[in-house]
């Protein structure tokens, strides 16, 4: 089966897998004075935008609205990052490719390590900023392991198949940074899900990505264990994984006529 | 037992050619939907290609740009899959094709070398085995941990050279990258690929230095419009082409 030998890949090539998440993660900085610091100050600045739009401005009318804020943007950016990036992973990589010397799964697994990476190290501040915007860690933080395994595995998947399709059609990246918006608009992370009025409550049904956020946002304020809807990011996760394991096999052969 | 065999080898490709005045969306999807798409143009790369190569013996393959040579060379390297016949390689497979492609800009020679050594399939005790070999045999000196956006061409090609060639492969293949670096380097190459050879590997060269093949190939491969047109020994083949090319 495809997703078998996927994994039988990317086991056998561990050491490689790292050493290029390492490339990822150290070489986007070098040179830069803030360096990892530049990872922290984008979200940062995205977060004072919107609480002052959405917490002052124009009142969501949640309480404690920068905390809120925080608990959900932060993965939405992992998510983000991860999905955008992994689209181009293939074509980002096409000089290891070319040569037919790896293995064409192994940049969407590389994306989605080094995003899952650069949340997980960001994490520690988000608690601590969370709590200095008033909401002290509780023992529902214990779930966070859960989303960000789930979340990891649905990055991972979604960079697999669309790293893949970029290649012969290379719109797919200009789509992907279309849409990204988008979903972001339709995910309760700027406002909380109890906030949409029923008659379009069947959009966070569908979305993935919605009680995965809902999940983030538990966890983080203190609201417990995760709704039952983050079976559906794992679900898909794992469908959008099968699927790219197909894909890449399929491409294998042709990958290096294409880059 | 040989290193490489291929069996009678075609490979194809199809592309469609942009006319002028087109290439925007627009004129795509009008194209589309009228049906008057340029037609796809298929190009037969490689017509019919069967060799044999035995263990550290070397094969050079001649011809003009476009002949195959390189398409020929990538196939051998498992970039591309042929359309019929086979391609079989024994062993590990060294690429001296675009030295140094891969490189990232702002890392440092050192960790540009670990990613290469693990690309072309070395493990990571295995590589960190060879590491002060790779540093020695590049001669960056002090560049060694500097950013490779500070390297001359010369020091590029050094670097991807070492790397290239310490995974100590069975079979070598390489495009046009024996002209590396100054004389001594060339000298120090050359070298490490006849050692290479002495241990059993196998070289496949394209090269456009008659001199290079005539030195380094027992046998001559010429590649003509992807068919071959000569294999036999170097001097003989050689001396047909250097003939048909004045």
């Amino acid at each position: 089966m495809a997703l078998a030998r996927l994994l039988r890949d990317y086991a056998a090539r561990g050491a490689l897998l790292r050493v290029l998440t390492r490339r990822e993660l150290v070489a986007r900085y070098r040179g830069t004075a803030l360096g990892f610091g530049w990872s922290l100050v984008q979200p940062a600045a995205t977060l004072v935008v919107y609480a002052l739009v959405f917490g002052v401005f124009v009142q969501v009318g949640v309480e404690r609205y920068p905390a809120f804020l925080c608990a959900g943007l932060v993965p939405w950016t992992w998510f983000a990052q991860a999905t955008a990036m992994g689209t181009t992973s293939l074509l980002g990589h096409a000089p290891f490719l070319k040569h037919g010397a790896m293995s064409p799964a192994i940049p969407p697994g590389v994306i989605a390590l080094a995003t899952a990476v650069n949340f997980v190290l960001t994490l520690p501040l988000v608690i601590g900023l969370i709590a200095l915007l008033g909401i002290a860690p509780t023992a529902s933080l214990a779930w966070l392991p859960l989303l960000i395994a789930i979340q990891a595995l649905l990055c991972w998947g979604l960079a697999l198949c669309l790293g893949v399709v970029c290649v012969p059609y290379r719109d797919l990246a200009q789509l992907v940074t279309t849409l990204l918006p988008l979903a972001f608009v339709l995910t309760p992370v700027l406002y909380p899900a109890s906030k949409v009025p029923p008659r379009f409550a069947w959009v966070l049904t569908i979305n993935p990505l919605a009680p995965l956020m809902e999940g983030y946002q538990r966890a983080l304020l203190g609201g417990g264990a995760p709704p039952l809807g983050v079976l559906l990011p794992l679900g898909v996760g794992l469908v959008a994984l099968t699927c790219g394991a197909w894909l890449a096999e399929r491409a294998r052969d042709r990958i290096g006529e294409e880059l | 037992m040989s290193a490489l065999r291929l069996t009678d080898v075609h490979k194809r490709f199809r592309y469609r050619p942009q006319r002028p005045g087109t290439g925007s969306l627009k004129s795509a999807v009008l194209g589309w939907l009228r049906g008057n798409r340029a037609p796809k143009v298929e190009v037969h790369a490689l017509a019919g290609v069967s060799l044999e190569l035995a263990p550290g013996e070397a094969l050079g393959l001649i011809g003009k740009n476009g002949a195959g040579k390189s398409t020929l060379l990538r196939l051998v390297a498992g970039a591309y899959r042929p359309d019929t016949g086979r391609v079989e390689v024994e062993g590990r497979i060294g690429r001296l094709l675009e030295l140094g492609a891969g490189f990232h800009p702002d890392l440092s020679g050192a960790e540009n070398a670990e990613i290469a050594g693990l690309v072309a399939g070395l493990s990571l005790a295995d590589y960190r085995a060879r590491r002060a070999e790779i540093q020695a045999f590049s001669e960056l000196g002090d560049f060694w941990s500097a950013p490779v956006r500070t390297y001359s061409n010369g020091m590029l090609l050094r670097l991807g050279f070492a790397v290239a060639t310490a995974i100590e492969p069975e079979l070598l293949v390489v495009d046009e990258e024996l002209a590396v670096g100054d004389a001594g380097f060339q000298a120090k190459c050359n070298a490490r690929i006849q050692a290479l050879r002495d241990r059993g590997a196998a070289l496949l060269v394209a090269s456009h230095d008659l001199a290079v093949l005539e030195r380094l190939c027992e046998r001559v491969l010429w590649l003509e419009g992807g068919a071959p047109r000569a294999l036999g020994p170097a001097a003989e083949v050689l001396a047909d082409y250097r003939e048909a090319s004045c």
